[in-house]
Parts: structure tokens; C-alpha cells; sequence
């Protein structure tokens, strides 16, 4: 007995190594026993618990990271969202817009149809009040044919009316004084009466225009609401282009004509397009 | 308590720690569906350190514990085995080899991983086990190379947290 352990502690590590190797051996053989298998369920459940629970905990720390994302991703399609909508609201107001100007260049184009002479149609850019003449500027100039002293005509709620005249052309643009401008003047006449006289404007804020050298004696005849044409004398303008309609009368005893307030046929405010004759005064 | 039963069990402790790593976290750190072997590394460690015994019987331990987590019944003895063999042999460096570099974990470990395949291949054939290399040989060589890999450089910091346990400092001197 005493041989045997000297022999083993002479040689522990080996027999002690041979030793594993045969248990392992012999396990590897009798693997199929049903201790070895019920042994191997039993741990492999033990670990597999372990592993469902960490698992588990990967999947939440996973679908958290996941929500988390989602939630950002959302942010980003609802400002997305948010910007086309605002995009789709604004095309909506072009649209409408748009629908408005088609519309009124339709009646425009019907009523352009009617004008006896050739034209440029132009549209007015800005409004000029604010300078020492009551002009606008129009998109067109030399460029497109326009000339100084060209008659500019306007159709306002059907009708056709006088603007005034071109009085500076550039290449793109030109200027048109309007007939509100103190310093405009028409000579006018009463498309039924035929009676005379010299029309002026009376600055933007206004809403008439004044008529003078009308003879005293046509108080008899005209109307409230007469239309007052371009009478052609002096050739400033053509003739037979509207002005005005007459609205009210100034009679004075002491002068020999009449002073008559003339409401002009074009809202000088409400102008959009114009047509720019192809006739100097 | 006896010193190397303290060892023991202080071993199947990081065995297990190392186990549950592998199956859980590594899970999803696989690389080519390859997880790194943590409990090799360990009981290289222990190995190198405290010699041919305690090498062979952690060795033997970790086998089985690998082959009980395994679920399949025949790798429970093959796993022992193969485990033996590599604790036994790295014992036998114990005293002789330096762990503190970085480098010298990942060619021990890296030593370690290519012996286990090589060992593993063995046994398959000596027992008559089924196993991958039997039409799928090239396959099996490359997922040793990730395995060894994979585990050799995970070895350096393994190893560096295993250096401050006080269990496991070297019995012999370490040569520098």
C-alpha cells in the first residue's frame, strides 16, 4: 500500500492525468446512459436559463433602443410631413391665384379683341404714386416695340378705358403717366352730346377727374352718368377711347363754361394689365 | 480548507462566469457565428500558474462544465478530455513563461485555441464521434482561425483582470 502511494506521488501528474483521461473516455463511450443524459438536460436547462433571461433582457434593451429610434424617425416624417403640407397649402393659394389671373385674362383676351388698333398688352409692375407724377411702370419697353407718347388703355368690368400715355421707355419697362396725375390732360368729349372739354387729373387719392370748357349751355342736355370719350383734338390721344362717365355738375354763374367732376371708367388701384396702342398722340 | 480545493472551487466559479459570457453576451458578439472559448483562456491562465495538477484538473472540470452547458451528451467526456490534455500540457510551462506582456496571452491563448482543434479532431477520430470535418474539412479550418482569433485577442485583457486575483498568483517565480 505504502508502494503504491510513493509510486503515486512519484507520479501524481500523469496518473493523475491518465486518470481524467480514462473518466473522460469512459464518458465519451457511455454517453447514452441515462445518467450521463439526465445530467447533461439537467445543467443544459440550467444554463439555458441563463441564457433565455439574459436574452430577454437584450430584446428589451434592444426594442427600447428600437422605440427610441422609432420615435426619432417619427419626429422626422412628421416635420417632413409638416413642411408638405405647408408646401401643398401654398400651392393651393397659387392655384387659386393662378385660377384668378386665367380668369381675367380670358375676359381680358375677349375684350382685347375689340380694340380697333394694334396693341401691346403689357402689366403694370409698380405703382408709382409716391413720385412727383401719378405713374405706373409696365413690364415692356423698347424691346417689345414700345414707344414714347403711345396711348395706354385698360377694360375694367367690361369696359374699355383710358389710362393715360407712355412717358419714358426703357428696354424692359416703361413708364405710363396715369389720368388721375394733376399733370395729365385729356381733351373729352360727350359720346352722345358731343360737347367738349379738357380733362385733368386730380391726384391718386381723388377718385374724379375734372372736366373744364365745357359749354354752359350743354348743363341742359348731359346726364348723370354719361360716357366721356377721347375727343382726338390735339392728338394727344385717338379718338372714341373712353375717359370717364360724368357724375356731377360745378356750375359757377359768374364763367361761361362748366367744371364737371368725371368719374374715371378704370380704378386706378384695381390695375393689373394694360394695352399699350400702337398710336402716338 | 485545503489551498488547491480552494483553487477548485475558485475555478469552477470563473469556469462558470467565463460559461455564461460565452452564452449570453457573446451571443451576440459572434463573429462569423464563432464565440470566443473564455473558459480556455482561463484555465490557460490557471495553467501557466499554478501548474501541471491544477491545469489538468480544471482543465477536466471546465471539459465537463463546456460539455453540461453543451446539451449534446457526447461532448460532455470530449470536452473533459480534450480540456485535460491542454490544462496538463500548459501546466508543464508553469514558472517558465512570463503573462504580464500583452503579446505572450495571445500566443498562449492563440497556442491554446489551435491545440484544442487539433486535439478535438483527434478524439472525434480515436471515438468514432461524428463530427464537422468529415466533408466539410476547409470549413472547419476556417472557423478555427476566427475561434483562435478571435479568443487570442480577447486573452490580453482576460488576463490582466485575472492578475489581480490573489488565488491565482504563480506558485514559482515567473522569468522575465
Amino acid at each position: 500500500m505504502l508502494k503504491i502511494k510513493g509510486v503515486y506521488r512519484k507520479h501524481k501528474n500523469i496518473l493523475t492525468l491518465i486518470l481524467l483521461l480514462f473518466v473522460s473516455g469512459c464518458m465519451i463511450v457511455f454517453s447514452q446512459t441515462c445518467v450521463i443524459t439526465a445530467l447533461n438536460q439537467g445543467m443544459s436547462s440550467f444554463f439555458s436559463m441563463f441564457q433565455n433571461a439574459f436574452m430577454s433582457a437584450v430584446k428589451w434593451s434592444a426594442d427600447m433602443a428600437n422605440s427610441v429610434g422609432r420615435v426619432e424617425e417619427l419626429k422626422k416624417e412628421l416635420t417632413l410631413t409638416r413642411n408638405e403640407l405647408l408646401e401643398y397649402k401654398r400651392m393651393s393659394r397659387d392655384i387659386v391665384q393662378l385660377r384668378k389671373e386665367n380668369r381675367e385674362l380670358k375676359n381680358e383676351l375677349k375684350l382685347a379683341q375689340g380694340i380697333m388698333y394694334d396693341y401691346i398688352s403689357a402689366e403694370v409692375v409698380s405703382w408709382n404714386s409716391e413720385t412727383l407724377f401719378a405713374s405706373v411702370t409696365i413690364n415692356k419697353g423698347s424691346l417689345d416695340g414700345i414707344q414714347k407718347d403711345m396711348t395706354v388703355i385698360a377694360f375694367q368690368g367690361g369696359l374699355q378705358g383710358l389710362v393715360g400715355k407712355v412717358i419714358s421707355v426703357s428696354l424692359n419697362s416703361s413708364v405710363v403717366i396715369t389720368l388721375v396725375d394733376p399733370a395729365s390732360y385729356v381733351s373729352g368729349r360727350f359720346q352722345d352730346s358731343d360737347y367738349v372739354g379738357l380733362i385733368r387729373g386730380r391726384g391718386i387719392n381723388a377718385d374724379y377727374l375734372l372736366m373744364n370748357g365745357v359749354k354752359k349751355h350743354a348743363a341742359a342736355e348731359i346726364q348723370y352718368g354719361d360716357i366721356i370719350e377721347t375727343s382726338g383734338l390735339g392728338e394727344l390721344y385717338p379718338k372714341g377711347i373712353a375717359v370717364g362717365r360724368y357724375r356731377k355738375m360745378q356750375a359757377k354763374e359768374y364763367e361761361t363754361t362748366l367744371e364737371l367732376e368725371v368719374e374715371p371708367i378704370i380704378d386706378f388701384t384695381k390695375l393689373e394689365y394694360v394695352y399699350v396702342l400702337k398710336v402716338q398722340g | 480548507m485545503d489551498k488547491g480545493f480552494k483553487l477548485i472551487l475558485f475555478s469552477l466559479f470563473l469556469f462558470f462566469i467565463a460559461l455564461l459570457l460565452q452564452l449570453t453576451l457573446f451571443q451576440v458578439l459572434k463573429i462569423h457565428n464563432i464565440t470566443p472559448d473564455l473558459g480556455l483562456i482561463v484555465l490557460v491562465f490557471i495553467a501557466t500558474s499554478k501548474g501541471v495538477m491544477a491545469g489538468q484538473a480544471c482543465g477536466f472540470l471546465l471539459g465537463l462544465m463546456q460539455g453540461f452547458a453543451g446539451g449534446i451528451p457526447v461532448t460532455i467526456g470530449f470536452n473533459a478530455f480534450v480540456k485535460t490534455v491542454i490544462g496538463f500540457l500548459f501546466g508543464l510551462t508553469e514558472g517558465t513563461i512570463s503573462v504580464s506582456s500583452s503579446l505572450m496571452p495571445v500566443l498562449l491563448v492563440g497556442a491554446g485555441t489551435i491545440m484544442k482543434g487539433i486535439l478535438g479532431a483527434l478524439v472525434a477520430l480515436l471515438f468514432g464521434i461524428p463530427n464537422r470535418m468529415n466533408g466539410d474539412f476547409l470549413t472547419f479550418l476556417g472557423d478555427v482561425g476566427v475561434e483562435t482569433l478571435y479568443t487570442a485577442l480577447l486573452a490580453p485583457f482576460i488576463f490582466l483582470i485575472l492578475r489581480r486575483i490573489k488565488y491565482l498568483k504563480p506558485e514559482k517565480s515567473e522569468v522575465y
